[in-house]
């Protein structure tokens, strides 16, 4: 699994150019699934068939990342961002371009000693991308607008965790690629959906689910981490790194079904899996739009505890990785009955 | 072209009859099939030799503005904004109120001397209308809460330029209706959506793309052109005078990159000049068609607008025609959006 990993987190992908990642998925469900397609979003979904009623597995297959919309007169590259940046992040942080040209963010000091009184100085109106470029047409041989990049980090082996870019929601799409290839027996009638534009605001999901009509959803994404995990961490967030996968309770975008969260947390004492909540005061995943797709989807979902998220060093605990895809294998085996 | 009458038209969002009448009567000669849905949407079908895809087309034909909020026993008058507007831009700006009868205002402001500093801020609670009343029985049955009140600015030249108010999204309502009177019978299916509210959050669009289903989508936009002394070049968004402007990601939507390379080549092989908006905040109807159903291609091609969203905003003659020659390239050949 950890070369799946690897592969998947290493592969540049951002919010509406999920076209690569896609590819790799597939290369890796293909023989296991009965029928896939593409849709006009570009999600990848795929059909284990089951006697049973309708379960769909949410991924999110884009990560968060940038695009080229001008080149000034000195070769510089101004970005604009696809997803959640926090731009004070991002000074220094090297880039990737989707054709292979590689940068740095930059500022100027100007702007650092602004940045001291207020962090709004730093923002994608001052930040810029030197790709070593001397002239405008140097830059233009490189770059094409419209050209989106993503963090150029890798993935690390750090023992019992690993660390990379776009774990977020990369180790999700890993977990289920490993559940479809792993998979005996299937009661549900499978649905998994690997999502686009997630990042941006949920858009490959909607689409996805309204066409595939499930009567049951789970999503399957990254949560925060907080004051249990790291000293000095957010003091409303409970979650943890190597307590187990996260049954969300609510975020921003859904209070979760408490009838699917009873039985999945049932399965998960029957099968000694451990487990932990998630309750988020921020953010939103694919669920939130699922379970209010067309009359209504019975959903949840269920959280990979991650630190330092949206980062180029996204870091998650190979514990939680193993027993969350031993969750969602156990969920997928059995008949759901709330 | 009518891009000057719609612009002198009164259509605050969710008050868009007006423009719709008129847009209406343009069109009707012209196509197969009109619908009013209950939103309001117009929606007009012109046949194509093939019904097995259906092409949309959309703008929206409401504008920013205001309603009465209250009536003071003073005679002036609080309001609230439809739509996105800076307070800012306010004091001392010719309205009408639509009511029952039209009253013609000014909004209101305290003098300078009175002011605690020219530079602070200015607040809605600080702002009024003065419409010449000393009381409000004086306004009793004329006008009441909720009724629309409306900028007047008239459609006029600029030195080589135009200005008017509602240019967004009046432009792409008259770019529509110049295809629509070419008469020409397309390849596909094609929908003509003159949608409303999309200034109050993007809502005619939702039940228009769940009624047409299209395969294919475009919205044709005004657009913040930011190409003004004193902003630095890298933060233009667009420039007027370099064509319309193609869309690469705006809030809540990447573009497929199928999309993006389509528009971009249909310019580029009828050597209409374009250029690629720079910053990706704001959002228009694309975002919800996208997510429509069970997803839909589309793409977002706009007019650059200066003074976006004010009662006075103004645009380049240049920029309307090759945005015109660069939606009648895509009508006329989104066929090949299927065969790439």
């Amino acid at each position: 699994m950890q070369d799946i990993i690897k592969r998947l987190v290493e592969t540049s992908s951002p919010s509406g150019r999920e076209e690569n990642i896609q590819k790799i998925i597939l290369e890796y469900i293909k023989p296991y699934v009965d029928d896939y397609h593409i849709d006009s979003l570009g999600n990848l979904i795929a059909h284990k068939k089951g006697n049973g009623k309708k379960l769909l597995f949410d991924a999110h297959a884009d990560e968060i990342g940038f695009v080229a919309t001008y080149i000034d007169d000195n070769g510089f590259i101004h970005i604009e961002p696809l997803g959640g940046h926090l731009p004070v992040n991002l000074p220094h942080q090297r880039i990737r371009f989707e054709y292979g040209t590689k940068g740095t963010i930059g500022y100027e000091s100007e702007i650092l000693m602004k940045q001291a009184s207020d962090r709004k100085e730093v923002s994608f109106d001052t930040l810029f991308v030197d790709i070593g470029a001397r002239t405008r047409n140097e830059a233009l041989s490189k770059i094409r607008i419209g050209e989106t990049a993503t963090y150029d980090s890798s993935f690390v082996d750090m023992g019992n965790r690993y660390m990379s870019k776009a774990m977020d929601d990369r180790i999700a799409c890993a977990i289920l690629i490993n559940v479809i290839q792993t998979l005996k027996s299937n009661h549900h009638d499978l649905y998994f959906v690997f999502a686009t534009q997630e990042e941006v605001g949920l858009v490959g999901s909607k689409a996805a689910a309204y066409g595939i009509e499930p009567d049951y959803g789970i999503a399957l994404d990254v949560t925060a981490t907080g004051f249990r995990d790291t000293p000095k961490g957010a003091k409303r967030i409970p979650m943890k790194l190597g307590s187990g996968p996260a049954i969300k309770i609510q975020d921003r975008s859904m209070i979760a079904d408490h009838r699917l969260n009873q039985w999945i947390q049932n399965i998960a004492e029957e099968s000694h899996i451990p487990y932990q909540f998630e309750v988020l005061a921020f953010g939103g995943t694919n669920a939130g739009v699922i379970q209010t797709t067309k009359s209504g989807v019975i959903t949840t979902c269920i959280s990979i505890p991650t630190r330092y998220l949206h980062s180029a060093s996204e870091v998650v605990d190979v514990f939680d990785v193993r027993h969350t895809a031993q969750l969602m294998k156990t969920i997928a085996e059995k008949e759901i009955s709330i | 072209m009518v891009l000057k009458e719609l612009c002198n038209l009164y259509g605050v969002s969710g008050n868009e009859g007006e423009v719709r009448n008129f847009i209406r009567n343009e069109i009707k000669d012209y196509v197969d099939e009109i619908k009013v849905d209950c939103l309001g949407n117009l929606m007009v079908k012109k046949r194509g030799r093939n019904c097995s895809k259906q092409i949309m087309f959309l703008a929206h034909m409401d504008e920013v503005g205001l309603m009465v909020e209250k009536i003071e026993k003073n005679g002036t008058i609080k309001f609230q904004s439809v739509g996105g507007i800076l307070p800012s831009i306010f004091p001392a700006t010719n309205v009408k109120i639509l009511g029952k009868e039209t009253l013609s205002g000014v909004i209101g402001i305290q003098p300078i001397h009175l002011q605690k500093s020219v530079l602070s801020p200015i607040k809605m609670d600080s702002l009024y209308i003065d419409c010449g009343a000393n009381s409000d029985t004086e306004l009793n049955g004329k006008i009441e809460i909720g009724d629309y009140i409306t900028f007047i600015t008239k459609f006029s030249q600029l030195g080589d330029l135009w200005e008017g108010k509602a240019f967004d999204d009046r432009v792409g309502c008259s770019i529509m209706i110049d295809i629509l009177k070419e008469n020409i019978t397309p390849e596909f299916d094609t929908w003509f959506v003159f949608a409303t509210q999309e200034e109050v959050g993007l809502r005619g669009s939702i039940t228009a793309s769940y009624h047409i289903k299209p395969d294919f989508a475009l919205v044709l936009e005004g657009t913040t052109a930011c190409d003004i002394p004193l902003v630095e070049r890298n933060r233009y968004t667009t420039q007027l005078g370099k064509g319309p402007a193609i869309s690469i990601a705006h809030n809540g939507l990447v573009f497929g990159k199928k999309v993006f390379t389509f528009l971009k080549n249909i310019a580029e092989q009828k050597q209409i000049p374009f250029q690629v908006k720079e910053k990706i905040s704001g959002g228009n109807d694309a975002t919800r068609i996208a997510k429509a159903e069970k997803g839909t291609f589309v793409g977002s091609v706009s007019v650059p607008v200066r003074y976006i969203h004010s009662p006075t905003s103004v645009m380049h003659p240049e920029d309307y025609i090759n945005t015109q020659k660069l939606a009648m390239g895509i009508f006329n050949n989104s066929q090949n959006f299927f065969n790439q």
